[in-house]
């Protein structure tokens, strides 16, 4: 079976620049060497701290931003080398859902004309076909379509991000993008639309990559989830495995961030169901420590760590759970390892 | 409770607008000037005095100076016993014609530059942002001197339409530098990358997302330009290289009446008055399109 | 007697949209060593109730009663406020940031605020302190980072920057306003521990403002839940998380994706509240939950009071539902 979306190796560097004559000082390895994929019908989950790369990898595979070396391939195809026709058809192929709700559509638009911009701008449907189409998704975004004429402003988040949504979805695109799509909306309103995102998938049959910082969500949605630190995957698996049998310890530390600040965990104090919080914060992409990015933060580098980037494989009995750790324990659940701590 | 209303209780810029007391003031201002220039020929007629004719016998005394505001020259008659009034009126249509084309090219051209400059961005801008530098950078009268000397135009349309595209080509790069640097904002906000993202051509993106939200500011600009080009449309003609005479504009009426003053206050007092009104209430009313239109709507 | 007790608080202020009814009768307090947690979404008004304590909000008109070891603040002068502020109630902000000037070592700031509240300390000394406050705060070599500007700083190294100079006085009260809002995962966990830290060493009162039951679940010994500028629902953090009576409360609850939710497998689902949160410059009469409610009556047209719940005194919520000892929740 092939992927609907690769990802080969995917780097985006961006030059460090001073003076007038913008000499290059040096590079953000915004994203610096990742590779998976995506298979039709599944949801991607992908989640990480702020400056993993994660934002940077949305743009990449909705062909926003240019690789600077490796691949994006869609459907087979590198994104890179479409035609003109060829790209047309990706941009009808493939959405996104930004982050904002509230910088993502035109404040000077009437929310039934920013709906309609993908079915005119690719001249799907037109007159009153058009309003018809655009009531239908209004109306299945759950935003009431006599409101179509209204301004951005006189939604609330919640049903900005409805709008949004209806736009991306209005020329059932094969992969929708989501990046972040509800870090800015209140908890009650989160849910609302994480519930959305998971009912359209199942009506439409999406295919999704969703980004976020917050491992729960992200669990809620995705098939799969992928981990990400400074600008790599260091571990993807299916999402009840990851939850289950952390194997890298940066995933562990996540889980045990999610624990602490878990509502349902009403234990003494929480602090992550008695697993250490991680010390110190992720080192900036423009100066990555050498060999694993993790290992200034790590309680078990070793020397091998701070020489060797560890690759992404799998280990014997689980071939669909990669790891990037060079010290990938044996069995199971790490969190409940007495070498975590050591 | 609706999820609508929101952000829209302080309503409208128009109705904003209209609340303020200073803008309602320079707005009728400006239409009683408007009236007055579109009625110049019923001046004429009224008084008998059609506006470049001279009446020396009636509108000069003994000694040959002008006679001041009486019954038959209600604002006094100039050095050739023309009818002050008249030509002011006559003067307005020129002034403001003048004045409000040459601002309209200006945005035109101004937005047009300013709006590819920024979004195109690259080797593009680095040429038409250096072309908005020059226009900015060069000394303005000095150069608007040369032109009309250069260009012997005789004919009252050529100097007039010559008069229009100099102070739109200075005024032009001003607006065009403002426009650009909006743009550039506009251009990073998300909604932009979202219209990119539908494969939406930049076309498009520039016309139904870019244009609407710079739109504001080019209205405001604009009404601001209008008064700067009506008084560099008189600094011009004032210095005779503007429109020729013996066609009227106020900036002509000032220096034609410059050496006469001493005698005949009236020369520089009517000319003078009109042109600070028009440009006051010009001033007022695009600082109050700015208040009214404001911060965008929303958050 | 409480250190901070508040009672009948009222804020609104002027926004050019219309007057804000922020917070509108809120009743809380809290004592030293122990933490009070306030959770709300936005326009809740938990932020501005706070703020307007302490004379943050300029313009808002107060009502109500604040005494802050006996003395009322709402009734106090600016320059007692402010002197308040810098001394016995410290403060922590969501955007460090803001409360950290941009020109000067965060060093030299904490030193600054050292010197502002014992003017006899001299500047060596003040300096010493700031590198022990920072010390205190947990950033890692804290005699260079003194001496870094807050842009060099990272987020989770500001934040401790911060709480460094609102300890610098010896408050009484830490009042953290979204703490860890702007932070990851992994750095939100290390800011919570220390604020826990810091509060038991030291036998603060702590109260901690959240829009997340998360963040405040691991810190608070009491939760006030707001809605709509009023409490919905007050009470120890065990009942109110285990017993949540208010249907907010319990909406909020079901909401968060949470390792209870995964615990009955992959199906579970989400039961969002529908509908968005109120608009605070349009207060409704009654219960302002009422139009996202699923058990709303006839009577929610009326304000509900506070009442305590069946078998503990300590546990408020206001609905008509909580019918109090004897009847049973919604």
């Amino acid at each position: 079976m092939t992927a609907l979306l690769s990802v080969r190796d995917a780097r985006v560097h961006f030059p460090l620049t001073r003076g007038v004559l913008r000499r290059e000082i040096g590079r953000v390895r915004a994203l610096d060497g990742v590779t998976l994929d995506v298979a039709a019908g599944e949801t991607l989950g992908i989640v990480g701290e702020s400056g993993c790369g994660k934002s940077t990898l949305a743009r990449c595979v909705t062909a926003l931003q240019p690789v600077t070396a490796g691949r994006v391939l869609f459907e087979g195809t590198d994104v890179a080398a479409l035609s003109r026709t060829g790209r047309k058809a990706f941009r009808r192929d493939v959405q996104i859902v930004f982050q904002d709700p509230y910088g993502s559509l035109n404040p000077r638009r009437r929310v039934g004309s920013i709906i309609a911009d993908p079915l005119a701008v690719h001249r799907v449907a037109s007159g009153e076909a058009l309003r018809r189409r655009v009531r239908d998704l209004m109306d299945l975004v759950g935003l009431d379509p006599s409101h179509a004429d209204r301004f951005p402003a006189e939604f609330s988040g919640g049903q900005r991000q409805r709008v949004a949504i209806a736009r991306a979805i209005a020329l059932r695109p094969r992969l929708l993008v989501c990046d972040e799509p509800v870090s800015a909306l209140d908890a009650s309103v989160q849910a609302q639309i994480l519930n959305l995102l998971r009912d359209l998938r199942d009506e439409l049959g999406l295919t999704i990559v969703f980004i976020a910082h917050d491992l729960p969500a992200v669990r809620y949605v995705s098939d799969r989830v992928a981990v990400m630190y400074l600008g790599r995957v260091v571990e993807l698996a299916a999402a009840e495995d990851l939850h289950a049998r952390p194997r890298h310890p940066y995933t562990a530390a996540l889980l045990a961030a999610a624990a602490a600040t878990d509502p349902a965990e009403t234990g003494p104090i929480a602090t992550g169901g008695g697993l250490p919080l991680l010390q110190g914060e992720p080192p900036s992409p423009a100066a990555p420590p050498p060999g694993c990015g993790f290992h200034p933060r790590c309680p078990r580098a070793t020397p091998l760590c701070r020489r060797e980037p560890p690759p992404l494989i799998s280990r014997p009995g689980a071939p669909a759970h990669l790891a990037a750790c060079h010290h990938v324990p044996e069995h199971a659940a790490l969190p409940a390892g007495p070498e975590a701590g050591s | 409770m609706t999820g609508g209303g929101r952000g829209m209780t302080s309503g409208s810029a128009w109705a904003r607008l209209r609340r303020d007391r200073a803008a309602a003031g320079a707005a009728a201002t400006l239409l009683l000037i408007a009236v007055f220039a579109l009625l110049a020929p019923l001046w004429a007629r009224w008084t008998g005095h059609p506006c470049d004719a001279a009446f020396p016998a009636t509108g000069l005394a003994a000694d040959g100076t002008p006679r001041g505001p009486s019954r038959e020259f209600w604002l006094g008659a100039d050095p050739l016993g023309r009818d002050v009034l008249v030509r002011a009126a006559y003067g307005a249509r020129i002034s403001l014609a003048v004045g409000v084309l040459a601002a309209l090219l200006a945005a035109l051209a101004g937005t047009a530059a300013g709006t590819v400059a920024g979004y195109a961005g690259g080797a593009l801008d680095a040429l038409l942002a250096r072309l908005m530098d020059t226009a900015l950078a060069l000394p303005h009268l000095l150069v608007a001197i040369t032109i009309a000397t250069t260009f012997q135009i005789t004919s009252a349309a050529g100097s007039l339409a010559l008069t229009v595209l100099v102070i739109a080509f200075f005024s032009f790069a001003a607006l065009g530098r403002v426009v650009r640097g909006q743009v550039l904002v506009v251009k990073e906000r998300p909604f932009i990358e979202a219209a990119r993202a539908t494969g939406a051509p930049a076309a498009r993106i520039v016309v139904v997302d870019v244009l609407p939200n710079v739109a504001a500011q080019v209205a405001v600009l604009t009404s601001l330009l209008v008064p700067a080009a009506i008084v560099f449309e008189a600094t011009l003609s004032f210095l005779g290289v503007g429109v020729r005479p013996p066609m009227p504009s106020w900036g002509a009426m000032l220096g034609e009446g410059g050496a006469a003053f001493r005698s005949a206050w009236w020369l520089l007092a009517v000319p003078g008055t009109l042109l600070l009104l028009t440009t006051l209430a010009c001033n007022l009313l695009g600082d109050a399109v700015r208040d009214a239109l404001g911060p965008e709507r929303g958050r | 007697m409480a250190l901070l007790e508040v009672t009948d608080l009222r804020v609104s202020f002027d926004t050019p949209q219309g007057v804000v009814h922020a917070v509108r009768g809120l009743s809380f307090g809290v004592g030293e060593g122990r933490t009070l947690g306030i959770v709300g979404e936005s326009g809740a008004g938990k932020s501005a109730g706070v703020q307007a304590l302490l004379g943050l909000l300029p313009g808002a008109r107060t009502g109500g009663r604040a005494l802050f070891a006996g003395r009322d603040l709402l009734t106090a002068g600016e320059k007692e406020l402010r002197r308040v502020r810098g001394g016995r109630i410290g403060m922590v902000f969501q955007d460090p940031l803001a409360g950290l000037h941009p020109l000067y070592p965060v060093g030299r700031q904490i030193a600054e605020a050292v010197r502002a509240h014992d003017p006899g300390i001299g500047r060596r000394r003040a300096r010493e302190r700031a590198i022990e406050l920072l010390a205190l705060a947990g950033v890692p070599d804290p005699a260079r980072r003194a001496a870094a500007y807050p842009h060099r700083l990272s987020g989770g190294l500001r934040q401790r920057a911060l709480i460094a100079m609102a300890l610098a006085p010896g408050p009484r009260l830490l009042i953290a306003d979204e703490p860890t809002a702007a932070l990851d995962a992994t750095v939100r966990a290390q800011i919570l521990d220390l604020l826990r830290r810091l509060r038991d060493e030291r036998g603060m009162a702590l109260i901690v403002i959240s829009h997340d039951l998360g963040v405040v679940a691991g810190l608070a010994d009491e939760v006030l839940v707001m809605y709509g500028g009023k409490a919905a629902e007050r009470g120890g953090r065990h009942p109110l998380y285990r017993r949540p009576q208010h249907p907010y409360t319990r909406g909020l609850l079901a909401s968060v994706p949470s390792a209870a939710l995964f615990a009955g497998g992959g199906g579970a689902r989400l039961r969002p509240i529908p509908g968005p949160p109120p608009d605070p410059r349009d207060p409704q009469p009654g219960c302002a939950f009422r139009p996202r409610c699923p058990h709303a009556l006839a009577r929610c047209g009326e304000d509900p009071p506070l009442v305590p719940v069946a078998g503990d005194p300590a546990h408020l919520a206001a609905c008509w539902l909580v019918r109090g000892p004897e009847g049973d929740g919604p």
